[in-house]
């Protein structure tokens, strides 16, 4: 019997309720129970869960019997809901006929909204609106609908208005499922043809790799071919995710969703976007688009406490399991002992990983301040990529550097439009155009070295905006620029950790911030201690931690000496939380500084 | 025959000064019964102390100048009649000037009595009002005289700097009157206000660190000049003078205090007792008032080495440290105190290292880097 089958996915932007619907989604269609349900059962990672954002996407099968009194298979991929994750995104779509665009009625359109809905269309998918969280006072549904016909241009006259927080018209999104997202072809008689769109590690089965099936079928005892790699692999188990776990079944066919295992160790043998068919049948074209995720952001990663580093090593290698985007090699800093150079997807990316280490693994760390890769030509003619500021060439080696530039959306109340454009400018921005979404928002596209927005972009963008302003922004190019290589010297000695590469024309400026930020940071010392900014020997920026002056327990009363050494071993219990740079003890907060120049 | 220091809290005052954050009670019927409790409890340490000949005691307090006659026959009667003494047993009281008599300087002398520390605190009359002290300079040169005629030839005089509205100027003007009483020994304490001393309202009247650092090495040179050595964080004085019973706790000898709030190490043991009064009373045994007790393990035996030898100009002996800590601890701490020599923090000597004064000032940060 011929299924009735609907793939789709939720696309959003951020905090725009996409999770919530998903929820009430599952809830409705009787996959979930009420009383199970925890708030956001597809987003299962903690910091998901607080951050409201889903970082990797899941995917789950739902059945709905419609109005017409027929049985749906529903399948819902949930997708990464940023920009960093955009290659991801655009592979889950690939698997999908139709998308749900959950917009929020009281914000309108937003960058990602936007971002997210501009991949749909590329991916031809039929795009479906659904207005959310009517139910505030602030909802504008009718505004909101105008929006998304004048900027995406799609119908959005009958899109259902709901409330994914109440539960408000949910029926409605299940039938526009049924009636406006067309069914997959069947091609069941051609060769396998599957597109990877996630996979996770798990413990027991291996990598438990999630897909589509465009052509053909899969069945378990199939030997499979990954088309990219040209790797083969016996499937051990066929089936479909449910909401609480995996159900195994014999075969799945054009059209489905589903998983499989094959005894895989690790996920870099599993890239999304990948095509998987029979090894004895193949097809004879892959997907197209396939490619690697390919970091482009990258910072030193250290244990605040050196003896650590084998935790944090541990810690990355399990994160990387479930991320293979996330990349990784051991790195030595005179000044921070051993820790990883990690390479990031974008800034969300890293700020996630991060943050996972800290709270998952409970690491305190040290980060140095993120970079990009630069090109240079040497003088020698070679070409080389360059991530880390430590291994950058001497200014007379270099013919000509280029680094990358984005092309930044960022949509905002008019009102906020000046300030947005001076910080754009301040960064090095290109104007390229501006169009009013409505009388009172605004769409600025420039183009922005990425460079500038590694440091503090967003947080200088949400506090010019009042937190109104939303960005996202995608790679273009390579563009010539004038770099340099800035230095920073504690007591004489350059700190590598802090060195980074900078434009020329705003060298000098960010040279000052930091030594100032440092200057504030170091406690006072046993003497007077210079910090200075360099670029390539000549000091730019100067300032002096003055040497303590008093730290002295002048009495010592009736031979207590037990109490005076506890004090000082709390003394030295406080210097733990320093790095012993040289002579200078430096607290931790003092890296962290000054990658928050902008405070 | 191994020796030890006595010290006996007097934790008995009139008034609390402004500054002080010493445990000390003002209910002067309680003294009576604390001598006489002091007294019998003594006896308690004949037996531990049997093979111990005591050559330093040290009457500090609160305020033993309140003890009169009876009271020094009544306690040193009861430590001479028990305990074998030093000939040479260095004997000190600290008395504030104003209350210190020719009676009472007669009883204390008639059982060995032979050296006083005087609270001068300052030699300006304002100063001394704005933290509470109910004596004159002119108190202090008569307490020096009266001492004499008793036949004390050891006088030391404390004094405290960085006083709220002292001018560096001040402080030496002090510190010059303090040595034309020619006293054999000066101390000279940088003021420390805990939150809830009175004088603690003053705070924003105190020099800066700066200008204290300057008081505290101005001061050092000056009284070196006059012939007082500096061999102390805190003290000096002319050579021969050193307080041989204070010396004992930077050297790491033994040393047993009696009373409450009193600190005793003694066979191995860092122990003190509650500085509680009313327990002391009623304690039927040594036990019932103690308030800490630590063994010194050899590894704290180093760091107590570094921290203590550090207050003395005399400085730390490397050869020893290498023998209680061995040879990469050594390394380590000669490391990091070589490094401070060119920032004159620091001093070579014949056997290790020593702070100067302006290291002496900055010594908890320098201590805490080395332990």
């Amino acid at each position: 019997m011929e299924k009735n089958i609907r793939n789709f996915c939720i696309i959003a932007h951020i905090d725009h309720g996409k999770s919530t619907l998903a929820d009430r989604i599952l809830e409705a269609t009787g996959t979930v129970e009420k009383r199970e349900m925890e708030e956001q059962v597809l987003d299962d990672m903690e910091l998901e869960r607080e951050r409201g954002i889903t970082i990797k996407a899941r995917a789950v099968s739902l059945s709905y019997r419609a109005d017409n009194g027929e049985d749906y298979e529903f399948n819902l991929i949930d997708t990464p809901g940023h920009v960093d994750f955009n290659y991801e995104v655009s592979r889950s779509l690939r698997a999908c006929e139709g998308a749900l665009l959950v917009v929020d009625a009281t914000q309108g359109i937003q960058a990602q909204t936007l971002a997210n809905a501009y991949l749909a269309v590329d991916n031809d998918l039929e795009i479906l609106p659904v207005i959310n969280k009517i139910d505030l006072p602030a909802a504008n549904p009718e505004k909101v609908k105008n929006e998304i016909e004048d900027v995406i241009g799609i119908p959005a006259k009958d899109a259902p208005e709901v409330s994914a927080k109440t539960g408000l018209n949910i029926h409605a999104v299940l039938e526009a499922i049924v009636h406006g997202i067309p069914a997959p072809k069947s091609e069941e008689e051609k060769p396998l043809k599957a597109l990877i769109f996630d996979s996770f590690y798990d413990s027991y089965k291996g990598v438990i790799v999630y897909f589509r099936v465009f052509e053909g079928k899969i069945s378990r005892g199939d030997r499979i071919r990954l088309m990219s790699t040209g790797a083969e692999f016996d499937v051990t188990e066929v089936g479909r995710m449910q909401t609480f776990g995996l159900s195994p079944c014999e075969s799945l066919a054009a059209g489905e969703v589903g998983y499989f295992t094959a005894s895989i160790k690790t996920l870099r043998e599993t890239r999304v976007g990948d095509t998987i068919t029979l090894a004895e049948n193949p097809t004879p074209v892959a997907f197209e688009g396939f490619q690697k995720a390919l970091p482009v952001v990258f910072s030193g990663i250290y244990p605040a406490d050196g003896a650590r580093y084998n935790d944090l090593r541990e810690a990355l290698e399990k994160l990387q399991l479930n991320d293979a985007s996330l990349s990784f090699e051991p790195e030595t800093s005179a000044a921070l002992g051993f820790g990883f150079r990690c390479g990031f997807l974008g800034l969300l990316h890293m700020e996630v990983i991060q943050e996972r280490l800290e709270r998952e693994f409970n690491l305190d760390l040290i980060t140095t301040a993120p970079s990009v890769i630069y090109r240079l030509q040497l003088t020698s003619g070679d070409t080389i990529e360059i991530d880390n500021p430590s291994n950058y060439p001497a200014a007379e080696n270099i013919a000509q550097a280029f680094e990358p530039v984005v092309r930044a959306s960022i949509i905002t109340p008019v009102e906020f439009v000046g300030g947005i454009m001076d910080l754009c400018q301040d960064r090095r921005g290109e104007f390229a155009d501006m169009k009013y979404i409505t009388p009172t928002r605004a769409e600025l596209h420039y183009k922005l070295p990425l460079n500038e927005i590694v440091y503090d972009f967003f947080d200088a963008l949400k506090s010019r905006s009042k937190g109104y302003a939303s960005f996202d922004y995608s790679h273009t190019e390579y563009a010539p620029a004038s770099l340099v290589k800035l230095d920073i010297l504690l007591n004489g000695d350059v700190v590598d950790a802090l060195s980074f590469i900078v434009h020329s024309e705003k060298a000098y400026p960010r040279a000052r911030r930091i030594v100032e930020k440092l200057k504030e940071n170091i406690p006072r010392q046993l003497f007077e201690i210079p910090v200075q900014a360099a670029i390539g020997g000549r000091v730019i920026a100067r300032e002096t931690v003055k040497a303590m002056r008093k730290d002295v327990l002048a009495k010592c009363y009736g031979g207590d000496i037990t109490r005076k050494k506890k004090l000082l071993e709390k003394q030295k219990e406080g210097k733990k939380k320093m790095r012993s740079l040289g002579s200078v003890e430096v607290p931790q907060e003092a890296f962290m500084a000054v990658l928050k120049l902008d405070e | 025959m191994n020796k030890i220091g006595l010290y006996f809290h007097v934790p008995f005052c009139r008034q609390k000064c402004a500054y002080c954050d010493f445990y000390s009670v003002t209910d002067p019927s309680l003294l009576a019964p604390y001598i006489e409790k002091s007294a019998e409890m003594l006896l308690l340490w004949r037996e531990p102390l049997k093979d111990y000949e005591i050559d330093t005691v040290y009457f500090g307090g609160g305020t033993p100048s309140l003890l009169e006659k009876e009271d020094w026959e009544r306690l040193l009667g009861a430590m001479r009649e028990n305990f074998s003494f030093a000939p040479d047993c260095e004997i000190t009281a600290e008395m504030n000037p104003e209350t210190v008599t020719a009676e009472k300087l007669a009883a204390f002398t008639a059982f060995g009595g032979n050296r006083l520390s005087l609270g001068m605190q300052s030699a300006n009359q304002t100063e001394l009002a704005r933290i509470g002290r109910k004596h004159s300079p002119a108190d202090c040169e008569r307490a020096v005289a009266l001492a004499r005629r008793a036949g004390i030839r050891n006088v030391s005089l404390d004094l405290i700097f960085a006083l709220p509205e002292q001018t560096e100027k001040g402080w030496l003007q002090n510190l010059e009157t303090a040595m034309s009483f020619s006293p054999e020994h000066l101390s000279f304490y940088c003021l420390t206000l805990a939150e809830h001393v009175p004088l603690y309202a003053q705070r924003s009247a105190l020099p800066s660190e700066e200008e204290q650092q300057k008081m505290y090495c101005s001061g050092i040179g000056l009284l070196e000049k006059h012939g007082y050595l500096q061999y102390e964080i805190s003290n000096a004085a002319r050579p021969g003078f050193e307080s041989r019973h204070n010396l004992k706790y930077w050297r790491r000898e033994e040393y047993l205090g009696i009373g409450p709030g009193a600190h005793s190490f003694f066979g191995g043991k860092r122990f003190s007792f509650a500085a509680d009064v009313h327990r002391f009373l009623t304690a039927k045994k040594w036990e019932d008032a103690l308030e800490t007790c630590e063994a010194v393990l050899p590894a704290d035996a180093a760091e107590e080495r570094i921290m203590l030898s550090l207050r003395l100009a005399e400085g730390l002996n490397l050869a020893g440290l290498e023998r209680e800590a061995g040879a990469e601890k050594r390394f380590l701490v000669e490391k990091k105190l070589s490094a401070l020599l060119p920032h004159g923090l620091c001093r070579k000597t014949e056997t290790g290292y020593a702070l100067t004064p302006k290291g002496f000032f900055v010594s908890n940060e320098i201590i805490s880097q080395l332990i």
